[in-house]
């Protein structure tokens, strides 16, 4: 019977084998495991900061071993070094004013960074990170324009400070919006707390939230990485306003929309940041708006 | 970048840590890659999982590993169903991602790679460098500790 058992499990039994291993007694409670078991979540390997490591790593310098040459050259060395030396104070001194690092996305672009910690945060379009190389080992700092995806080495605390709300993490993957026309906050795995105008949420794994009217509204989220981290990225969005997705848009796109409507509609639904024309038909079709390109531009109107 | 997604299942299958299953496929490519003058093209993929491989076993014996497996809901059959069959769906479900977690490494591997990857035993016994019978016999001890989750309910 056991024999009948591996060889389904291999989807190599004939018919009779099957209806005679179904037959058994206990058969149905076996299948419901098996079955279930099918379901497990397998999360999705990070290529983007897996390639981004693979690069840095590759590409650190090799100790290269420069023979010295004779005496006569003493005097150029001293020069040289001196000037080192003030290249070194004025860098220094600019230094001493702002020793942040900043990582920028422009249109079009997503970017995987490794912080000094070995947290990986990744940009989406259009979105802006800065942090203090200095201290960041004692102080995790992150200040955040746009959005971007964590993965965070487990730790002390860390800090993502937003114009538009603070959020706290306790070690763990999370993703936060945080434009002029929201702040949403997404824990994939762990904990991380959301702070806004004096109100503090505390999100675990799957749960999300969203700062509307002056309070945080708990969202659905179904997903175990944002989708525009995807390998076929896209956008999902349940009743948001065209308004905002078209801003996405642009992000995603490099364009400028102008979007010629005369009331804002919900959307509900997604498009690809990889097909402009699949984008644009699934933004418009829903309620027969009609568009044209031209150039960089986009309209977007209503007949 | 061909085999990444299968070593981090690899590893994720293994670990049931998904933080650590990305370091470890990440170094195990980086190890790849730096021995690539050594390592033929058709030698490669069983090289990649086997350093995967001892990467795990050196992490395992520094540090214990918080493993969390996560089943996704059940497909909705048509059929309504009442809420306390719902809930007993759901002590179901966690009863089993904890025994999945439980499972000796080794039978959780085969197992889920059995059952997410649909690998048959021969495969999963060339990639391990075991015997067909040795898969056989990790399914077998794996089902059987599985089945012990109705004892419990």
């Amino acid at each position: 019977m056991e024999e009948n058992l591996h060889k389904w499990l291999n989807q190599e039994a004939s018919p009779e084998e099957e209806a005679q291993l179904r037959s058994q007694e206990g058969f149905e409670e076996m299948e419901a495991i098996i079955k279930t078991s099918e379901q497990l979540q397998v999360p999705a390997f990070n290529k983007m900061a897996a390639w981004e490591q693979l690069k840095k790593q590759h590409s650190a310098p090799e100790t290269k071993v420069i023979p010295m040459k004779s005496r006569r050259k003493s005097i150029a060395w001293i020069a040289a070094a001196a000037a080192a030396l003030a290249l070194a104070i004025v860098a220094f001194q600019f230094g001493l004013f702002d020793n942040r690092t900043t990582f920028t996305t422009l249109a079009q672009q997503k970017e995987a960074v490794q912080l000094p910690d070995g947290s990986y945060v990744t940009l989406n379009a259009g979105s802006q990170i800065r942090y203090n190389e200095m201290n960041f080992a004692e102080k995790r700092l992150i200040e955040l324009k746009g959005e971007a995806y964590f993965v965070v080495k487990r730790g002390g605390g860390f800090l993502v400070k937003t114009n538009e709300g603070l959020v706290r993490v306790l070690g763990t993957n999370f993703n936060v919006y945080a434009r002029k026309d929201g702040f949403e906050v997404t824990c994939y795995i762990g904990k991380v707390e959301a702070r806004n105008e004096g109100q503090i949420v505390e999100l675990t794994s799957g749960q999300a939230v969203e700062w509307e009217e002056n309070q945080f509204i708990e969202k659905r989220n179904v997903f175990e990485q944002p989708k525009w981290m995807d390998g076929a990225p896209e956008s999902i969005y349940d009743n948001v306003p065209l308004s905002k997705v078209v801003g996405e848009l642009e992000r995603q796109f490099g364009l400028q929309v102008d979007l010629d409507i005369k009331e804002d509609y919900l959307y509900r639904g997604g498009f690809p940041h990889d097909d402009l024309q699949q984008a644009m038909d699934n933004i418009t079709e829903v309620w027969g708006l009609r568009y044209e390109q031209d150039g960089t531009r986009m309209r977007i109107w209503e007949e | 970048m061909e085999y990444s997604d299968r070593i981090f299942r690899f590893l994720y299958y293994k670990s049931g840590n998904e933080g650590l299953s990305q370091d470890l496929a990440q170094e195990a490519f980086l190890r790849t890659w730096k021995n690539c003058k050594q390592v033929t093209l058709d030698k490669a993929k069983s090289y990649l999982f086997t350093i995967a491989n001892n990467l795990f076993l050196d992490e395992v014996k520094h540090q214990k590993v918080v493993r969390k497996f996560q089943l996704a809901a059940p497909p909705k059959s048509s059929t309504r169903k009442d809420g306390q069959y719902l809930m007993e769906e759901q002590e179901f479900k966690a009863k089993l991602e904890d025994a999945i977690a439980q499972l000796p490494e080794g039978q959780r591997l085969v197992f889920l790679m059995n059952r997410i990857e649909k690998m048959k035993y021969k495969d999963i016994a060339e990639l391990l460098d075991i015997s067909v019978k040795a898969v056989e016999k990790r399914m077998s001890l794996a089902l059987k500790s599985l089945r012990g989750i109705y004892d419990k309910i």
